[in-house]
């Protein structure tokens, strides 16, 4: 177990950020979110969240373009850094280890 | 890019206000992604909302504490700089910023003292112990006959207490007896109250020394002030050492001290009943060393009484209780003649004579708003004036990037700087000038060092608000201007703005007027006060009412061999012996008179004084019908009576009539003369009817009048003074001039000077605010000016432009101040029985006066500008 500890919001995040790579930003994760999870999250949450995540070391950011769209506001981008990547796989493993202690009953 | 559906830009000014500004574009950025994605999926409207409340929704701890100090440095730095910016605009118009400060600072000032007297007012009464329970019982007489009204039964309020303890807790009854006290060489004549031993529990009074409980229980004892303790021994803790005091029907008697107080608030309603000022209290217990007839048990005899009720009873259920005692109780002729009322002492003082008090608070701060008002208008008036001159500093803060709210906010920091300097300097007015106003409204105001709390939390929101009221209307305007406008110098609602400045002063002369003209109808009636002729000559009359009151045979030979020694003196034309002199208390006592053979309740409810022979000629009162006392009645019982012209009318008597008097039954009385009506009471009340009696009937006698011969009046006092010592050498001389009436009219006179102050003030604040104006005016149409010269105007055509202006602003103030003062001056004179007649010059001298001073400001101010060579003027560009 590492350390730190992070909560399912930020791990859900965590784990977009890593899955988006290049293309992770505010709005975008929100939108995926809702797409592949049905989970409806309100932006504000999420920045809170990427903030949070990168006062923990765990993500990296910097701007992007500009573009036309968004008001002509810049993105920024997030990135996972190998603190965070560490511990999403160490989350990953205790979860994995822990079902293994689930009994492996037949439910009908 | 039009056709781009934009979210609402208010909603991200307000997500600026608190998003840090790192996160800001970012945030920004999402949301514009959000809601353009929103606009195709569901419609404009409802992305709108959504957007609204996307924003809305980062209004949370995690975003807000990222805030820190980033937020703040910035501001600081912006609110630095509006104040550099404001320094320098003060430092560049001195003169501007300087009139602006100063009004404000007077505005303040005046509202500080007003404040503070109000305050002080209030709190009267506010130290007596459980105050809110406390009632005095109040006499309404139910013959429409009016006798003094804090008088009730000497029964009733003990019986109350005795008969329901559950809702009377206690009492405190008195009668007030003005003695002279001595301790070897040391005599004053003090105030005292005789009353029930309850008096320090009652009221909650400070004990130094003694036992408070118990001082008034054993006959002979003393309570005394502590100022009085320190008169008299120099110390406070004199517990067990005698005084000896003037009792009016044993002579001099030793009292011990039992117990020294604290002297009570300085204006209270119990120790300063009717500002009687009592520094020593005695026991009811000694009652009979000054009355004779002194009942406490009793349904005929009257005293002042209190009450304390416990504290679930209303006020009105006592009052039923306390009635039907004494319906009950009292024989049917006294208890048809009056029900009893209960009168909280919390609110007496302000309630007293007819809620005088209350008027004249209200008047107070009603003044002192409209000072306030005043200084405000002038504040707005300049601000709006001297903006011109910052259009190009608000077109070149836009240009730059200044938002609306940051102008907004700039101009507000101003004005909210300029009331904070502006209320320091009055704070340093205010210790400036707090004795001298307290002493100019006779009554005492704290130091600022003194003031409570919840002062400073008035002080503190009053500022702010004047603040803010100042500046709320410069900040708007100024931030809505265009920039190209604000940058090219050119002002599209000037319009506006000068007529709004416009009727910001016709409103100030408006006030100003009404409280110029309702200062002088007031002064006037005041003075009235004083010239009216009252029907006797009040000049040159010296009152002693250090009088031994000694009232036994020999006690009334001492009086009167000392008044025929008076008489020696060539410095004293007559003397006279009497209860009481006109102004100063002639009556004791108010009973019903009834011919002779008629029912009691028939009779005609009377003041009732005593005088001696020569009464007539020290007042100069006139006789118009039968004969005034003479020289017999001065030394045996006569029963007979002088009465006034009204009192024969109303009970149509002639001279040689017999008449009886309520509480001398046993004895007839001939009506021996009528004197003329004169004023024996304050102005407030018409003449009321009087009979005088002759000290010898009457028992009594407390002042020696002495008329003088006109001329020095320093010699015939001094004269007086030696003559009374060498007769009364154990007795003060403590004397007053029957002209000084003046604590009879003690508010009116506040009123008078508070306005006179108010109106002194208002005139300069409206003065200095168009000499701004003006100023301002004048440089701005400086070149007009040049031009008209130019054309062939002459120096008095432009002194004319520019006052016609102010002349238009008068003419409707006046037109609108005059149905307006003319209400309030009718309205406050209806109070008096005595009113003045409105003339017209108190109305046309203030507006004249009023618009002389204006016009002269406007035409000093303007002349310069105009005596300008028009090649100068026309040059400066």
């Amino acid at each position: 177990m590492a350390k730190e500890y992070i909560g399912e919001f930020e791990e859900l995040v965590l784990i977009m950020v890593a899955a988006l790579a290049e293309e992770a930003y505010g709005a975008i994760i929100a939108e995926e979110m809702d797409k592949k999870l049905n989970r409806e999250v309100n932006l504000s949450a999420v920045h809170v969240t990427l903030y949070r995540l990168e006062d923990k070391g765990l993500i990296n950011s910097e701007y992007g373009g500009a573009t036309k769209e968004r008001g002509g506001r810049r993105k920024r981008i997030y990135t996972i850094t190998s603190a965070g990547m560490a511990i999403l796989k160490s989350m990953q493993d205790s979860r994995v280890s822990l079902w293994k202690l689930v009994p492996q009953l037949k439910l009908s | 890019m039009n056709q781009v559906p934009t979210p609402p830009n208010w909603i991200l000014q307000f997500l600026r206000c608190f998003c840090p500004d790192h996160l800001l574009e970012e945030i920004e950025g999402d949301l514009f992604q959000k809601f353009e994605k929103d606009v195709v999926r569901l419609g404009l409207k409802k992305a709108k909302r959504r957007f609204i409340w996307n924003a809305i929704r980062y209004l949370r701890p995690g975003i807000l504490l990222r805030n820190k100090n980033s937020i703040e440095l910035n501001q600081t730095i912006m609110i630095r700089s509006y104040l550099v910016v404001m320094l320098r605009n003060i430092r560049k118009k001195k003169f501007y910023a300087g009139i602006n400060i100063l009004s404000l600072s007077i505005g303040i000032t005046f509202a500080m003292l007003m404040g503070t007297f109000i305050q002080g007012e209030f709190s009267i009464n506010e130290e007596l112990k459980d105050v809110r329970q406390l009632y005095i019982l109040e006499s309404q007489f139910t013959d429409g006959n009016d006798g003094f009204r804090w008088f009730t039964p000497t029964r009733l309020a003990k019986q109350s207490v005795e008969e329901y303890p559950a809702i009377f807790e206690n009492y405190y009854r008195f009668w007030d007896r003005s003695v002279t006290i001595s301790r070897g060489t040391e005599h004053e004549r003090l105030q005292s109250m005789i009353g029930d031993p309850s008096l320090i529990s009652f009221f909650g009074f400070n004990v130094l020394h003694g036992n408070g409980e118990a001082a008034l229980e054993n006959p002979n004892s003393i309570v005394i002030t502590d100022k009085i303790a320190s008169l008299y021994f120099h110390k406070t803790n004199v517990i067990g050492e005698t005084l000896s005091v003037s009792t009016e029907r044993f002579g001099v008697k030793e009292y011990i001290i039992t117990a020294v107080i604290k002297e009570p608030q300085d204006k209270n309603s119990i120790s300063d009943f009717m500002n009687m000022d009592a520094q020593v209290f005695l026991s009811l217990e000694n009652i009979k060393d000054f009355f004779s007839q002194s009942d406490l048990d009793s349904w005929s005899n009257n005293i002042i009484s209190f009450v304390k009720l416990s504290t679930p009873i209303s006020a009105n259920e006592a009052e039923l209780t306390i009635n039907n005692i004494f319906k009950a109780n009292a024989p049917t002729a006294i208890a048809e003649q009056k029900i009893i009322i209960l009168r909280p002492m919390a609110d007496f003082y302000l309630n007293f004579n007819n809620g005088a008090v209350k008027k004249l608070i209200l008047s107070i701060s009603v003044v002192a708003i409209f000072i306030v008002f005043l200084a405000i208008s002038n504040f707005i008036n300049i601000s709006i004036a001297s903006s011109f001159s910052r259009l190009k500093e608000v077109g070149v803060r836009k240009v730059i990037g200044g938002l609306r709210i940051q102008v907004f906010t700039q101009f507000l920091i101003e004005s909210l700087a300029l009331s904070f300097f502006a209320s320091l300097l009055s704070l340093v007015l205010y210790q400036l000038l707090y004795l001298r106003f307290g002493e100019i409204l006779n009554t005492e105001l704290p130091s600022i060092f003194n003031f409570q709390n919840t002062f400073w939390i008035w002080f503190v929101s009053g500022i702010l608000l004047i603040g803010v009221s100042a500046g709320i209307y410069p900040a708007v305007y100024q931030s809505t201007l265009k920039i190209i406008e604000a940058l090219k110098g050119k002002f599209e609602s000037v319009k506006t703005t000068i007529q709004f400045s416009r009727s910001l002063i016709t409103v100030q002369f408006l006030i100003t007027i009404c409280i110029f003209i309702t200062a002088l109808i007031m002064s006037r009636q005041v003075s009235y006060f004083l010239e009216k002729d009252l029907g006797y000559d009040k000049e040159n009359i010296l009152i002693i009412n250090s009088v031994p009151r000694v009232w036994s045979e020999s006690g009334f030979r001492k009086i009167e061999a000392a008044k025929q020694e008076f008489l020696q003196s060539t410095k004293i034309q007559s003397a006279s012996i009497s209860w009481g002199a006109p102004g100063w208390g002639i009556s004791p006592i108010s009973q019903k008179i009834y011919k002779m053979g008629t029912p009691v309740n028939d009779g005609l409810q009377t003041s009732i004084g005593s005088v001696d022979s020569d009464y007539l000629n020290v007042y100069k009162l006139r006789i118009k019908a039968g004969s005034f006392f003479s020289e017999k009645n001065n030394l045996q019982k006569s029963n007979e009576l002088v009465i006034n012209e009204l009192m024969q009318k109303s009970m149509q008597v002639q001279v040689g009539d017999k008449v009886a008097i309520e509480d001398f039954k046993d004895k007839e009385f001939t009506i021996i003369g009528v004197v003329n009506d004169f004023n024996f009471e304050s102005l407030h009340e018409p003449v009321q009817p009087l009979a005088l009696i002759s000290n010898r009937d009457f028992e009594a006698y407390r002042y020696l009048s002495l008329r003088l011969q006109p001329g020095s009046l320093k010699e015939s006092l001094e004269e007086v003074e030696k003559l009374w010592k060498t007769n009364f050498p154990d007795e003060p001389f403590n004397y007053s001039f029957a002209n000084e009436l003046g604590d009879l009219y003690k508010t009116e006179f506040q009123l008078k000077k508070a306005s006179s102050i108010a109106t002194l003030l208002m005139i300069g604040i409206v003065l200095t605010g168009i000499l701004g104006l003006v100023s301002l005016n004048v440089t701005k149409r400086t070149k007009e000016i040049g031009i008209r010269k130019v054309l062939g105007a002459t120096v008095p055509n432009i002194i004319l432009l520019i006052a016609k202006e102010y002349v238009a602003v008068i003419t409707i103030a006046t037109v609108l101040a005059v149905p307006f003062a003319y209400y309030i001056a009718n309205n406050w004179l209806e109070n008096y029985a005595y009113p003045i007649s409105l003339r017209w010059w108190m109305f046309v001298f203030p507006i004249f006066s009023l618009f002389i001073v204006t016009i002269v400001t406007v035409s000093l101010q303007s002349l310069g500008s105009a005596l300008i060579n028009p090649v100068r003027s026309l040059r400066y560009e």
